[in-house]
């Protein structure tokens, strides 16, 4: 009993000699110090990853909105510069039809007195008038070829360019996109989308929230099936407005209409006036070019005077682009540390996605994001003759079918944030 | 009294012991922290400056300097740097690849694209004469288990991609040759994939 006493009396003077020894006190404080603060120093840096996933997401989006209203923008200078090229040349081929038609009306009079005494000079005039004369057919000839070149056939410059531009406009923003850090963007939708969809948020009033993951895949497998293998890294939420909306327009007013009259009463004065010049056979040459033999055989055949031309008159709409970033491993692999988060910390669409407990549906990581950006073509919409200065520029983003600019921090209803 | 003199001295050599190595411990982690989010702050700051080098050159046809970006993005001047990369065409886009290149690029033409990398950070040890709070190459601090010439590599850096919206192919020219360059240059990567 003694010893027991002794012992237990020994033992409470260990324990009190242990609770008041205070060596190694400082190298442990100092070590959960470090612990703490290297936590937060993991959050920071998730945290700045993050930040930096959104702004490449935005710049990428940005880049490629406004490659594509840039070469909107050129091919919509382009069709311009050829429309008033046509307007030029309408207006030099009305000049000129006019003064072969009033030679050919002048050859008239001249013919007669030519063969007058005394008036022997006539025939020196005659001679010269006939020969402007006989550019009549070929002047309203060249000017049919040159606008069915430009505009008037199906397979002509104007309208191979309109329909060349949305392609262009199209790979050179998935290439800005792409050289801007962005990633495959139906990869980060998808993403994003079953982020929200986890959470259970309807991303659209009156959807169902879980057929938009389904949604994205099958319009990646149309796009898929339609463009091959092209990676596609920025996608326009309005893709018919890729189009230039450019299209040949009637005209009627001078120099772009030339009233039939004017070369049929000159091709009539040329035939009676300038016979003896061989004007009938320049008349048939010059239609023969375009028309062709068969037309030309034909009995009904008349040759095309004068003309009412089309020029292409439009502008493109806007248009409005996402890209985005796919999720990506936190630093340092906190995903890992399954102790830090219980079975309810999946968090969509905030700084962490995912679960450190299961690694189900993806281990812990900073989120995908996707940024929209929209941009539209300014300056002369595109014209029979006018100002060539369309130029890009990013607009306030405008959701398709929708009437509401959406500005930072605009709640939009779509999983698509805009990021600055 | 000799005995309890004995065991105080004792007692301050530990406290001393563990001072030294509680507070080498905390300042190695400060300081590998402190840095790393330094550099951390400064990754975003290249990005924002990334895309501003990138649609400066393209709507003023000239690159931006590194001044220029301090004056906006770098509140310490003289660490940062821009290089011009080969633009990613079409056809870099179709074989998923990303071309790169060292030095700066000269597109020559002018129509294609700019892609600016903006890079912050001792890149090289030229560097070193800059005033760098954490110019441990000058200072000759080593971090242990870390070999010094890590430390001259220690820079962040960013791209961004602008197409060049200073050729809206206005005038005739402009418009053939952009025309052209579409034809040879985009198309023809397309084609090449390459």
């Amino acid at each position: 009993m003694k010893k027991n006493s002794q012992d237990d009396f020994k033992l409470a003077g260990q324990m009190e000699t242990l609770r008041s020894d205070e060596q190694g006190s400082l190298t442990l404080l100092a070590g959960i110090m470090v612990f703490l603060v290297t936590i937060f120093a993991i959050f920071a840096f998730d945290t700045n990853k993050a930040i930096y996933d959104r702004m490449v997401a935005q710049n990428a989006v940005d880049s490629a909105a406004d490659s594509a209203a840039l070469w909107q923008a050129r091919f919509c200078n382009v069709e311009q510069q050829l429309n008033n090229l046509h307007y030029t040349v309408d207006e030099a081929m009305c000049i000129a039809e006019g003064v072969s038609a009033v030679m050919c009306a002048v050859a008239i009079p001249l013919e007669v007195i030519k063969d007058v005494p005394f008036c022997e000079w006539a025939y020196g005039v005659w001679v010269a008038a006939c020969v402007l004369c006989d550019f009549l057919p070929a002047e309203d000839e060249a000017q049919h070829v040159f606008y069915d070149a430009l505009i008037g056939k199906s397979a002509s410059v104007q309208e191979d360019l309109a329909d060349a531009a949305p392609f262009l406009a199209f790979a050179n923003a998935d290439a800005c996109a792409y050289g801007s850090g962005a990633n495959n963007i139906f990869d980060s939708a998808v993403q994003t989308v079953e982020e929200y969809v986890t959470d259970g948020v309807s991303l659209i009033p009156g959807t169902d929230a879980s057929s938009m993951t389904s949604t994205f895949n099958s319009i990646n497998s149309v796009v898929g099936s339609t463009l091959g293998n092209i990676p596609i890294y920025a996608f326009p939420l309005n893709p018919q407005n890729l189009q230039l909306y450019v299209n040949p327009t009637n005209n009627n007013e001078l120099p772009e209409y030339w009233p039939s009259a004017v070369p049929m009463a000159g091709d009539v004065a040329g035939e009676a006036g300038c016979a003896e010049e061989g004007y009938a056979e320049v008349e048939d040459a010059a239609h023969n070019n375009s028309e062709g033999d068969e037309r030309q055989n034909d009995d009904n055949f008349h040759p095309q005077w004068g003309w009412n031309d089309q020029y292409e008159y439009g502008n493109p709409g806007y248009l409005t682009w996402i890209a985005g970033v796919t999720n990506s491993p936190e630093i340092l692999g906190l995903g890992n540390l399954i102790w830090l988060n219980d079975e309810q910390s999946i968090v969509p669409n905030s700084m962490y996605w995912g679960s450190a407990t299961t690694n189900s549906p993806v281990p812990l990581s900073i989120p995908s994001y996707i940024a929209i950006a929209s941009a539209q073509v300014e300056g002369t919409t595109v014209v029979c003759n006018g100002d060539v200065n369309a130029a890009p520029a990013l607009i306030p983003v405008l959701i398709p079918e929708g009437t509401t600019n959406f500005t930072r921090g605009s709640s939009i209803p779509f999983p698509f944030t805009i990021y600055h | 009294m000799k005995l309890l003199s004995s065991r105080r001295h004792v007692a301050s050599a530990q406290i001393l012991a563990e001072a030294a190595i509680g507070l080498s411990l905390m300042t190695f982690a400060w300081i590998l922290i402190a840095y790393s989010l330094y550099l951390a702050n400064y990754k975003l700051r290249t990005e924002m400056a990334a895309r501003y080098a990138a649609w400066y050159q393209a709507n003023s046809g000239t690159a931006a300097t590194g001044a220029q970006l301090d004056q906006y993005f770098f509140p310490q001047s003289g660490l940062s740097s821009v290089t011009n990369l080969s633009p990613i065409l079409i056809g870099q886009v179709i074989e998923s690849e990303m071309p790169t290149n060292a030095g700066n690029y000269d597109s020559g033409d002018g129509s294609e694209p700019y892609r600016s990398q903006v890079s912050f950070g001792v890149t090289s040890l030229d560097n070193s004469a800059n005033p760098f709070p954490f110019n441990l190459l000058s200072s000759n601090v080593k971090v242990p288990m870390m070999p010094s010439s890590t430390l001259s590599t220690f820079s962040v850096n960013s791209t961004c991609q602008w197409d060049d919206d200073g050729d809206c192919w206005t005038n005739a020219s402009q418009a053939i040759s952009g025309v052209w360059n579409t034809l040879i240059n985009d198309l023809g990567s397309f084609f090449s994939g390459s």
